[in-house]
């Protein structure tokens, strides 16, 4: 089977090592327990065989998750796959237009709570949601309430600084579906900045390369939900599928200013965080703070955040392009 | 007429794209995880830009590529402190031996995995889309779909065996 050697006579039967299949894949997707990851290990050491045949199933792993992101399975697959073949003169945006930030990830908690609510709240949250949805600038500004738990050290394998543990005091704007800029200090100094303009996104740190995406989520992805259990991908198709999750009650509707709504969720059988709040202004249903508690610990940032309004003033037209965060010149590095 | 002055940008970020994959493919095999590979690629295109000015253009990019990323996923492997697959040195010494081999061939694979995924069925599409590009996990796709982690965890294994033979086939057949 392996099938970097393009001898046939090399080829081999999956049928030959069921067993180191099984592990490889196993670990590759997260299965394995400690005993079977060590049983790998042993059966890579002993033979240059297992070493191949390992490397053909981590390859296609890794090509699999490239080929996913550009779009291979998605519903217009046929579409991306004549792409490929008869590339056209330019890339349409729409074909991935469908696919909206995930850094815009606490927002689509709002949208399961105002599908609960009953039919009064419900009718005020409409009115947030169509406000979401409109293109405004927001500007705000995320804390950190509570911070990852102590014995849960980051996850090394997102790199030096994994964009999840950088969250308190970074700032997050927001304006029409698909577009957000994410910008992060870092320990070194340097300062990170995540972006999409709703058609592809992008991701610089310091003075280093721009790295570049077809994929409006990919850089995003890191922040909020690497197993999108409650899925913060795209706000408008995705409602039905949060619907069942969250218990939606009013926390305070009584003021003038501000109401506020509290989203539990249903089933710790089911990802996202455990609880969300969302403050909002009644007439004009403009989010102005939201607390994500109990998120994910799997994904290595902190517990709780919150999400907090600090500006509607415009930005410049161009502010959700990478062009704006770097001199001209800059190395760009475009994924295919 | 004049040829366009020498860009040094210019060339470093084309060759890199072109090799980009291949990296991709080889440091994966040694991290066995994509995410990690994704951060490892962005240190890697730092350290090779910044040696740049010592590549010799008559070598091969990707093979001159994979000693860095060689480097980066031997620091790699030293800073973790669990390993997803708990190797020794030696063993991953052959095995990026071997992955390194292979990744020399990563454009002929990438090109007959894109031909033999046209011919998944839509169920094994549905659960490939589930696992790789919304990054759910074989519990959480067994829990949307109601189906047991067993279940869905045959599926992934079935889907991967199946583009393995695929490829290998496409890969081994003569030209017309």
């Amino acid at each position: 089977m392996h099938f970097g050697n393009l001898d046939p006579a090399h080829a081999m039967s999956d049928s030959n090592s069921p067993s180191l299949d099984n592990l490889a894949l196993r670990t590759l997707h997260g299965l394995a327990d400690e005993g079977e990851r060590v049983e790998l290990a042993r059966l890579l050491g002993s033979s240059p065989e297992s070493r191949r045949r390992f490397l053909d199933h981590a390859m296609l792993h890794g090509m699999l998750a490239r080929e996913a992101g550009a779009g291979a399975f998605a519903a217009d697959a046929p579409a991306f796959f004549r792409d490929i073949e008869h590339p056209p003169a330019r890339k349409e945006r729409h074909l991935l237009g469908f696919w909206l930030p995930a850094a815009a990830a606490g927002i689509a908690a709002c949208v399961v709570a105002f599908s609960l609510l009953p039919t009064r709240a419900s009718a005020a949250l409409e009115r947030v949601i169509q406000t979401l949805n409109e293109s405004h600038d927001r500007t705000y500004r995320i804390e950190v309430i509570e911070p990852a738990d102590e014995e849960m050290p980051p996850r090394a394998d997102r790199g030096r600084f994994p964009p999840a543990n950088f969250l308190d005091g970074a700032r997050l704007w927001l304006r029409g579906p698909g577009e957000f800029v994410l910008s992060q200090s870092l320990p070194n100094g340097q300062s990170r900045v995540i972006g999409s303009d709703g058609g592809e996104s992008w991701s610089l740190r310091g003075g280093e390369a721009v790295r570049v995406s077809p994929d409006p989520e990919r850089f995003g992805r890191a922040i909020f939900a690497r197993s999108s259990d409650l899925a913060f991908l795209d706000l408008r198709t995705q409602i039905d599928d949060l619907k069942p999750l969250y218990q939606i009650e009013w926390l305070d509707h009584s003021s003038r200013e501000t109401w506020k709504l509290i989203a539990s969720r249903r089933s710790a059988d089911h990802g996202g965080p455990r609880e969300v709040e969302l403050w909002f202004h009644p007439e004009t249903g403009l989010l102005e703070r939201m607390i994500l508690r109990h998120l994910p610990r799997g994904n290595g940032g902190p517990r709780s955040i919150a999400v907090i309004l600090e500006s509607t003033a415009p930005l410049p037209a161009d502010f959700f392009s990478h062009g704006h965060y770097h001199e001209p010149g800059r190395t760009i590095l475009t994924e295919p | 007429m004049e040829s366009p002055p020498y860009d040094p940008h210019l060339s470093f970020t084309r060759l890199f794209v072109t090799a980009q994959p291949a990296l991709h493919g080889f440091l994966v095999s040694l991290v066995h995880d994509h995410h990690a590979a994704d951060d490892l690629l962005q240190d890697l295109a730092e350290r090779m830009w910044r040696k740049f000015d010592d590549y010799d253009e008559r070598r091969p990019f990707v093979a001159w590529g994979i000693g860095f990323a060689r480097l980066l996923a031997l620091e790699w492997h030293r800073r973790q402190q669990r390993l997803p697959i708990p190797l020794a040195e030696e063993t991953l010494a052959l095995l990026a031996d071997e992955a390194a081999a292979q990744a020399i061939h990563h454009d002929d694979r990438l090109a007959a995995l894109r031909t033999c995924l046209k011919h998944l069925t839509d169920r094994q599409r549905a659960v490939l889309q589930s696992r790789y590009q919304k990054e759910q996990s074989v519990d959480a796709i067994a829990r949307e779909s109601n189906r047991t982690q067993m279940a869905i965890y045959k599926m992934l294994k079935h889907v991967h065996r199946t583009l393995l033979a695929c490829i290998s086939e496409t890969l081994t057949r003569p030209m017309p």
